[in-house]
């Protein structure tokens, strides 16, 4: 594969269920994924990620399109792909009689690579190797699966909601892991309900709303369409209805204690040289959360 | 966040290959273990208490009751003359239609739970997302199964011959007893296949599971209505114990007819081909 190919690239997927009421899962959605790119796939419970996922592993077949991943063909290539991706399912499910170990050990062997990584990847995250995977909390039992789909070394990893079950210190720990890894090449496709992880950690997002991508942008670019907030207290008067006319306010929000919070879109400047016209006694200017521009793609007010 | 522009693509092949050693094989072993240890159980006790009350049989009037119409249906047919007591009650404990219906029961459980039960709690994601193949999952599940239903025979033989060494009145004539074996293998191995074609077909275990013990329960019976009397005696030919009938290559001392046992190692083969096909193409969705 060179270096310029796309690791995943997903082309006019559809997948539909059949039986006596076809359930279009998946409909017509395209996108890529760079090398060394971490790239979040977003939606809402049911919009169709988990669906696009296995569609990627050959698990499920899709009804049309193609999907290539490392360069080959997902439906015909399937063995040699998953010889050199690691996978972290949805719902991690572990065999209960096994010890820690003994999964890892059988994870390894259906893998037929030894698992490299293995000491380093216990370094990082806590697993009782001698403890039943029955004796499990879901923390640890998400913890094993994450050691599971790294510690062969792989090239690309597919990850379905990896942090579910992790405490704030793991999903802190593990997204530092994964900057990590894609510094040294290793290309994270991830799926994630979790706006904060999906911000501080991916590159690139694709958002999936009723199976149908709605958006596929650059965290940078996010950032630039959630815009600023603007928190200003005024010394003197001012009208709601003035500050909603200013250029760029897209809303304005006026707080018990007096202050206003205003919503920027675009440029800050011509804001703050309106606000100047008036004795300005606090003025401070944020960045709009990302959380604001994720819920109006899920709630469909986004530019299809 | 931008994505590092100086990555560079993991080659490969870099990490050291390891051997497969049938991984999925033994996975299968491991979760049917409890259920095959209880059905091998179950046959050293019965094997075991039938050598110790051999004694007690002696003054039972085995003969009117291997005439009646319920011993003639377990057993399939009247003793001969050189049969000794003991073939007689292993025949009709573990080698009758009952063999069939316990431990082909046993057998058809674990093998249509095999894969369903997989799907339904979403591990076989984590087997199919590494370098194993459905045609190896399957065959190996297969085979695993397999495996079980020559345990459960091989338990049945070791514990006659304990029984042949540790009671002194335990004795019968090895050449039929083993053929007899032969016609339970071929037995199981229909159930095996039947079962995992059940168990490709479906995504739940238990209900996987279930359906494999009614498809035996219903040759079982079968079997038992047919040899009841004329007007269904059609319906034996229905299930696999008509072909291979086991306990009357002991309790008649001889091996009717051995090619019948192709017919359900032909149908097993049948069943389990198809199972493979299907799984091969169908969407693994629990």
């Amino acid at each position: 594969m060179s270096t310029r190919q796309p690791v995943i690239e997903v082309n006019h997927l559809i997948k539909t269920y059949g039986g006596a009421r076809p359930v279009k899962a998946v409909r017509d959605i395209s996108f890529a994924v760079q090398l060394g790119e971490i790239f979040g796939f977003l939606g809402p419970n049911g919009a169709g990620k988990t669906t696009t996922i296995r569609c990627m592993l050959d698990v499920i077949r899709p009804t049309a399109g193609t999907i290539r991943v490392l360069g080959l063909d997902a439906r015909k290539d399937g063995l040699a792909i998953h010889r050199r991706i690691g996978y972290i399912p949805g719902d991690v499910r572990l065999p209960g009689d096994l010890t820690a170990k003994q999964f890892l050990d059988r994870c390894s062997r259906m893998a037929g690579l030894e698992p490299v990584l293995l000491k380093r990847l216990l370094t990082r995250f806590e697993v009782p190797l001698d403890r039943k995977l029955k004796s499990f909390s879901k923390g640890m039992r998400q913890m094993t699966a994450i050691v599971q789909a790294f510690m062969c070394d792989p090239e690309l990893v597919i990850l379905d909601e990896p942090t579910s079950g992790l405490d704030p210190l793991g999903q802190r720990s593990f997204n530092e892991f994964l900057i990590d890894e894609a510094e040294r090449g290793l290309t994270v496709f991830m799926s994630s309900h979790i706006l904060s992880e999906v911000e501080h950690t991916c590159h690139r997002v694709a958002v999936i709303r009723s199976g149908a991508l709605v958006a596929v942008e650059a965290i940078d670019r996010l950032r630039e369409r959630a815009g600023q907030v603007v928190i200003v207290d005024f010394d003197d008067a001012v009208q709601e209805s003035w500050l909603r006319a200013v250029t760029g306010v897209q809303a304005v929000e006026h707080n018990h204690d007096g202050t206003f919070h205003l919503k920027v879109a675009g440029s800050i400047d011509p804001v703050v040289k309106e606000l100047a016209r008036h004795t300005i006694r606090r003025l401070a200017i944020e960045e709009a959360p990302l959380e604001d521009v994720f819920m109006k793609f899920y709630g469909g007010e986004a530019e299809q | 966040m931008i994505a590092p522009a100086h990555a560079q693509a993991r080659v490969g092949g870099q990490v050291e290959a390891r051997l497969k050693t049938l991984p999925v094989l033994t996975a299968t072993l491991r979760e049917s273990q409890n259920l095959i240890g209880a059905a091998c159980g179950y046959i050293v006790v019965i094997g075991l208490l039938v050598g110790l009350l051999l004694p007690a049989f002696k003054t039972l009037n085995l003969q009117a009751y291997m005439t009646g119409s319920l011993g003639a249906m377990i057993g399939g047919t009247q003793p001969s003359p050189g049969t000794t007591l003991f073939a007689i009650y292993m025949a009709l404990e573990l080698y009758g239609s009952f063999f069939m219906l316990l431990f082909g029961g046993v057998l058809a459980y674990a093998a249509g739970s095999s894969i369903a039960r997989n799907i339904e709690d979403t591990t076989i994601d984590l087997t199919l997302a590494r370098d194993i193949s459905r045609v190896r999952l399957y065959i190996e599940k297969w085979a695993a199964i397999l495996i079980a239903a020559t345990i459960i025979v091989a338990t049945a033989i070791a514990t006659t011959w304990v029984c042949t060494l540790i009671f002194q009145s335990a004795s019968l004539t090895w050449r039929w007893f083993l053929l007899a074996n032969v016609d339970v293998g071929a037995t199981m191995f229909v159930i095996a296949g039947a079962g995992m074609l059940v168990s490709a077909v479906m995504s739940s275990g238990r209900s996987a599971g279930g359906i494999a013990v009614l498809v035996v329960v219903f040759w079982y019976l079968c079997q038992t209505f047919g040899a009841a009397g004329d007007r269904l005696s059609f319906l034996k030919y229905l299930g696999p114990y008509s072909y291979a009938p086991s306990s009357q290559v002991i309790l008649s001392g001889q091996w009717l007819d051995p090619w019948r046992l192709l017919v359900p190692v032909a149908a097993g083969l049948i069943f389990g081909l198809a199972g493979l096909v299907y799984f091969q193409r169908r969407d693994i969705t629990a």
